[in-house]
């Protein structure tokens, strides 16, 4: 992309005037939005086409007794898995109903605040930062899989971190996990 | 036929969302960069970056790199996404910024969601703020050379 915006500022160097700057700016900014759209709107609708194949839904209850050594219990699952994947604002529509069906108590509430906080809208996030830099495909796709890996890295060491420091001060832990 | 249903909805999902991304991208990105470009003109880029840069440099970034960072944490990504292609960084640059802008941003709304959702949300709140600190440092150690 800086190679496009410095194409644009040459070309609108020579005139100079406020009109052009504002023209040239603009141009850029598109440029640069046209490139992140043509990657992330297909990626949007090929999640959203992928998501309820069977496959995922045997991942997601795969995925219960990962969630107990995290201190969540299997309710979790849907709330969590909707913020990783759509992230909190546009999961809340999925996150704020389950919570408030008292099914997911105020600590497990709290490990599942800490692991989205730390790591949610995986895809739209992370191919928005990816993109930004500039870079061929192969180096956005690394860049991707770094950003995407290291938060869910972390999500998972500070929760395990937690579920740990909290069985070592003698506390039981939310859930108990033999 | 069932099946066939709902895959078209799925389909008119993922095209209102990507649609949705889109529209958003637009309405952002380009007075972003207009901004950014009149801002620069008039040397107010160069005077954020140079009161941010004691800071930044803790991140091995430019002080500049603090816009897309506090734009990130009061608006929202896109924005911050804009800002930041408007500045023209490195690879590993991003790849900081990114990560530290994973962390902590769009806290307002965000925040919000979580309170109403029952979670204790000034403390994730804060652990949020602390979180893209040390990752930022540490992610500027692996990906940004000491050369800068």
């Amino acid at each position: 992309m800086p190679g496009g915006a410095a194409f644009i500022a040459a070309l609108v160097a020579e005139g100079g005037s406020f009109g052009a700057a504002i023209l040239g700016a603009s141009l850029s900014g598109m440029m640069f939005s046209l490139k992140i759209a043509l990657i992330l709107v297909p990626a949007l609708i090929l999640y959203e086409l992928l998501a309820p194949l069977p496959v995922f839904e045997r991942c997601g209850r795969a995925l219960g007794p990962w969630l107990s050594r995290l201190g969540m219990s299997p309710p979790c699952t849907v709330p969590l898995v909707a913020g990783l994947f759509l992230g909190i604002i546009y999961g809340a529509g999925i996150i704020i109903p389950i919570a408030e069906e008292k099914k997911i108590g105020p600590d497990e509430l709290h490990c599942l605040g800490l692991f989205l906080c730390t790591c949610h809208a995986i895809i739209e996030d992370t191919l928005l930062f990816a993109l930004a830099g500039a870079g061929g495909p192969g180096e956005v796709a690394g860049r991707m899989l770094l950003l995407a890996g290291l938060r869910l890295f972390l999500a998972l060491a500070v929760l395990g971190g937690r579920q740990a420091l909290l069985r070592r001060r003698g506390k039981k832990p939310s859930l108990a996990l033999d | 036929m069932e099946k066939s249903r709902t895959l078209r909805d799925r389909l008119r999902l993922g095209l209102r969302r990507g649609g949705h991304a889109c529209f958003v991208l637009f309405r952002v990105t380009v007075p972003t960069f207009i901004l950014m470009d009149l801002l620069r003109r008039v040397g107010v880029v160069q005077a954020i970056g140079a009161a941010c840069a004691p800071f930044m440099s803790m991140f091995r970034l430019p002080g500049e790199a603090a816009i897309p960072v506090l734009l990130g944490c009061f608006i929202n990504v896109y924005t911050a996404t804009a800002a930041l292609g408007s500045l023209g960084l490195s690879g590993g640059q991003v790849t900081t910024l990114g990560l530290m802008l994973g962390m902590a941003h769009s806290l307002f709304v965000e925040t919000t969601v979580l309170k109403s959702a029952g979670a204790r949300a000034l403390r994730l709140l804060v652990y949020r703020m602390v979180m893209a600190l040390l990752v930022g440092w540490g992610a500027s150690r692996l990906f940004i050379g000491s050369g800068q």
